[in-house]
């Protein structure tokens, strides 16, 4: 990952070498009691979408957040104005608005230490990240980048990624013949440039991520598509194999023909992708820390009674540092090196053998500490933009694997249905209830699939739900892997909203039963 | 910063050079938000753990390109940046465009009359923003003191202030202020070890403009629901429950019908509907009479405008579950050789003649939704299905127990067949994001849906 690099863009150079002026003139001689960072995102996005109308966007966005830590509290002032007037002018009132600030909260919450890079350097284990670091901390700036080949001609270019889609769109055209009513592919490229200045460390970061999205929608209106992505350019395309063409064509007539599963409790067999959504969905969303520390989670509850939610199998971690997954060569969209307040990235278990673990952190999150008191702050503070706030968020979230093959689970399955493709899923942290969905089933009888597709009650996709400890505590085999898991490209919202990228995955699955409907 | 007219005229000088410059928009918006976030540490007073100031100013081009013989048009939208050279940045975005290929059509002119007159925002979340921000916070603790049986564990408050404005190649000039409130709330009953609590309520308040913002009454209506949460069964499975669903998810449900009148649908290839079609087959109880009205003051979709730039126009678009009319843009009416129309805004229901108080009585069991996990609403399928949050079943007209959990779907067109529509009136005002856009509805507080649902339970 050290050639091809994706390089900090020139015309930040300059700002970044005055940015820690401005954490001087935010911290100046408070540096006992204040702590100021600032964080700048630079985003370059390329969406082309291909179906009976084309369209190209590329979407510029950039901005600043100045935060300053006091007495347990973020205050921050954003902008996409970065003349150094006004930086200068924000910087300074934020001080003034911070120094002005009311009674502080109950608990003492002692002022916040920032670390240094010989202190960061202990605490990561990605090889990548730790020569990096060791390379060019001592020089002031250090850069990470996520693989990126500057010699791929269709890398950013608007042109020859429409033409790819328009190929790709009448492939698949060609292919589902008059079983459908139409088709299409969106194309998604992005480089996500990070910078985070605070009085120790001045670090970026440039995340290059592609996602190809081809959809077909049947006669009846029916609509399946794949999502192939990850932290990659444009080499992503070695995973549109004809196989997976193949099998999107043979979908609309599947769907259109297809019956509806009857509501119950069955064995099923969960994909990369929603397997991760249920461990996105179990303990995920209920391991942040702020939902922790408000009171709006069990976890802590279940940790402080050592209370054991799920069997032998149920593993789950949490890793921002996934540059690898099943083989590949790259990461997943969940992946960064450092997240929105400058934390590095690394590996965090937020369920051992059904037993939870400290949650994740971001940086107040770790000062104010949950019921079990404070805990290690992690790579989990982000925000949906410069414009949002910073809340504890999950990055890419996996089941660990197992030893079985994807056809040893099938065949020790026995009657059930495998569960493919995600269709969102949702979380109850104080509840315990989760529900992850598929778009729809494949039959399984006696340990053979029959070729039977299934939809939901209704027609449309097929809810996977039950109380979590229930599901976690019927992990029958799970599949094995080469390293990290496979992360499917994933979104994650928070109460509704505050939209942030999370890769999703793990092996198979083969679960004893899950309510269906 | 740009000014818009300076940019348009360097526009026009350039299709001079470029005589394939067939179009344009020129896009500027301006956005302002305070946002605060609050938890609870043991005083049951908010606690401001965030504090935050966004200011905003972007600008956006897009471009439609099209060779004086040619029948296609190539479309591209592109992020403008003030720090960066113009004219630069316009010919790459006439290069981006001409890697697309559309359909021709004719862009918009200007109209002949002027905007309707719609008020779309609060002046005074813009002016006194900081001084609302601190009067809502005051009048936020005020209504919490006053329940005693409730713990606050956190929230948080949003007070957003945009002005968009833009002007294309035919001198269609459109400016629009927008302002909301946002505020929502996590609560969960007082007791001596809150984590023998398995329920909490999460609920969410919006508001255009801060008069109409009733911060009181909505913590109010939270508690009353913080009280019914006691112990809790999951529903029993069943292919046919009568359950009852509020505004919130009727509205979202509803949309679903509407979102497939939309001739673009039609030339997608998407689903979609045509006039005289009806929404279900069969029809017991209740019908859907269903308009878009776009001059309602302080409604989160009101506005003056289409998105193209036509004068905004109110309809109704279904009439006794029958489709009478349809929304057909400029672009969408010509490709389909359909009469376009400016048919946009805030969706509007006639309410029905029972008073919701009847509907429990209508069946031997009803399930009433107090709230869904999540509820996902699949335009084209028209299915839609969630989690029970938090629901009630009454037997013979009766409360009979709390339900949690379980996941219950249903066929939108099943459930339009045999319904019954409440008297009362809900509204629903939702700002939306850059992608979804405002959402906005006011119609029955209330639907009882008597058929297409099914209930994955115990």
């Amino acid at each position: 990952m050290l050639e091809n690099n994706y390089p900090f863009p020139e015309d930040l150079k300059k700002i970044r070498n005055e940015l820690a002026g401005l954490i001087g003139l935010m911290e100046s001689g408070s540096e006992g009691d204040l702590y100021a960072f600032a964080t700048l995102d630079d985003m370059n996005i390329f969406d082309i979408a291909v179906r009976e109308t084309e369209s190209i966007n590329n979407k510029l966005d950039r901005g600043i957040v100045l935060r300053i830590v006091y007495q347990g509290r973020n205050y921050e002032s954003s902008t996409n104005d970065l003349s150094r007037e006004n930086l200068k002018k924000l910087a300074t009132e934020l001080r003034e608005r911070v120094i002005k600030s009311k009674a502080p909260g109950s608990k003492e919450i002692p002022p916040y230490n920032p670390q240094t890079w010989q202190e960061v350097l202990q605490k990561i284990s990605d090889p990548y990240m730790e020569k990096v670091i060791g390379d060019n901390w001592e020089s002031g700036y250090v850069h990470f980048s996520s693989p990126y080949d500057r010699e791929n001609e269709y890398n950013f270019n608007p042109g020859k990624l429409a033409e790819y889609g328009r190929n790709l769109n009448s492939r698949i055209r060609k292919l589902c013949g008059d079983t459908i009513s139409t088709t299409g592919c969106m194309i998604h490229q992005k480089v996500k440039t990070k910078l985070f200045v605070d009085r120790h460390r001045n670090m970026s970061q440039a995340l290059v991520s592609t996602r190809i999205v081809p959809y077909t929608v049947s006669k009846k209106g029916l609509q399946s598509y794949r999502v192939i992505g990850g932290l990659i350019d444009f080499t992503l395309t070695d995973e549109i194999t004809e196989d997976l063409i193949s099998r999107m064509a043979s979908e609309p007539a599947l769907l259109d023909s297809a019956e509806r599963l009857e509501t119950g409790r069955y064995r099923i067999i969960t994909s990369p992708a929603i397997s991760g959504v249920i461990a996105h969905e179990a303990f995920g969303h209920t391991q942040e820390g702020d939902t922790c520390r408000y009171g709006r989670s069990c976890a802590p509850g279940l940790k402080k009674s050592n209370t054991r939610i799920g069997n032998d199998q149920a593993d789950i971690i949490n890793n921002a540092a996934v540059f690898t997954m099943d083989g590949r060569p790259y990461g997943q969209n969940g992946s960064h090196f450092f997240d929105d307040e400058g934390e590095l990235a690394r590996e965090q278990v937020l369920l051992d053998r059904g037993y939870l673990s400290s949650p994740m952190n971001d940086l107040l999150s770790s000062l104010h500490g949950d019921i079990n008191g404070k805990s290690p702050r992690q790579s989990n503070g982000k925000r949906e933009s410069w414009r949002r706030p910073i809340m504890a968020r999950q990055t890419n979230t996996f089941f660990t694997p197992g030893d079985k093959s994807l056809d040893e689970l099938i065949a020790l399955m026995g009657d059930g249905y495998i569960a493919s493709l995600p269709h969102g899923g949702m979380e109850d942290p104080k509840g315990m209830g989760l529900t992850a969905g598929a778009a729809f089933f494949e039959e399984v009888k006696n340990g053979k699939r029959t070729g039977k597709v299934l939809l939901g009650p209704q027609g449309g996709h097929i809810e996977l739900t039950d109380p979590v400890p229930r599901i976690l505590n019927g992990i029958m085999a799970k599949s094995s892997n080469h390293d990290n898991p496979y992360n499917q490209w994933g979104g994650c919202g928070k109460y509704h909203k505050e939209g942030v990228e999370a890769g999703v995955g793990g092996p198979w699955i083969l679960w004893e039963g899950i309510n269906c409907g | 910063m740009i000014k818009l007219n300076d940019f348009n005229e360097l526009l026009k000088e350039k299709k001079e050079r470029y005589p394939n410059l067939y179009g344009w928009e020129i896009s500027e918006k301006n956005y302002r938000s305070l946002q605060r976030l609050y938890q609870n540490e043991g005083t049951g007073k908010l606690f401001c753990h965030q504090d935050r100031l966004v200011n905003e100013l972007s600008y956006s081009l897009t471009i439609y390109s099209s060779a004086p013989e040619s029948q296609h048009v190539g479309i591209a939208t592109k992020t403008i940046m003030p720090h960066l050279d113009l004219d630069d940045q316009i010919s790459e975005t006439i290069k981006l465009s001409e890697s697309s290929q559309n359909r021709k059509w004719t862009l918009p002119e200007k109209p002949d009359s002027p905007w309707p007159e719609v008020i779309t925002a609060d002046r005074r979340l813009k002016d006194d923003g900081e001084k609302l921000q601190n009067e809502i916070e005051e009048r936020i603790e005020k209504a919490l003191s006053s329940y005693s049986h409730i713990h606050f564990n956190s929230a948080e408050l949003y007070l957003n202030y945009y002005t968009g404005k833009t002007i294309t190649h035919t001198g269609i000039e459109m400016e629009k202020d927008s302002s909301d409130i946002y505020f929502e709330i996590a609560l969960e009953k007082r007791r001596d070890d809150l984590t023998e609590n398995d329920k909490e309520v999460l609920e969410m308040l919006t508001s255009v403009s801060y008069s109409t913002f009733d911060i009181e009454g909505f913590i109010d209506s939270c508690a009353d629901q913080v009280t019914s949460l006691t112990e809790s069964q999951e529903p029993e499975t069943s292919d046919d429950m009568p359950i009852i669903i509020d505004s919130t998810a009727l509205s979202h449900i509803l949309a679903a019908p509407v979102s497939q009148l939309y001739a673009a649908n039609e030339f997608h290839k998407i689903p979609f509907m045509k006039e005289g079609e009806l929404l279900t087959e069969h029809s017991d109880g209740d019908t859907i009479t269903l308009s878009l009205n776009p001059f309602l003051e302080s409604m989160a979709a009101s506005t003056p405008f289409t998105p193209e730039g036509l004068i905004a126009e109110e309809s109704v678009l279904i009439e006794n579950s029958k489709v009478i009319r349809r929304p057909v843009s400029n672009r969408y009416g010509q490709y389909l050789g359909m009469e376009s129309n400016g048919i946009c805004g805030n969706i509007l229901v006639e309410t029905g003649s029972t008073p919701y108080s009847d509907f429990y009585h209508l069946s031997d069991s009803v399930l009433e939704i107090i709230s869904f996990s999540s509820l996902l609403v699949d335009n084209s399928k028209m299915t839609w299905s969630s989690e029970i949050k938090l629901g009630k079943l009454y037997r013979n007209g009766k409360f009979d127990r709390i339900i949690k959990g379980g996941v219950v779907s249903g066929n939108i067109r099943d459930n339009l067949s045999n319904m019954r529509l409440s008297r009362e009136v809900g509204t629903e005002n939702d700002p939306g994001n850059p992608i979804t856009g405002p959402f906005a509805y006011r119609g029955p507080e209330k639907m009882l849906i008597m058929k297409g649902v099914t209930i994955a339970g115990k």
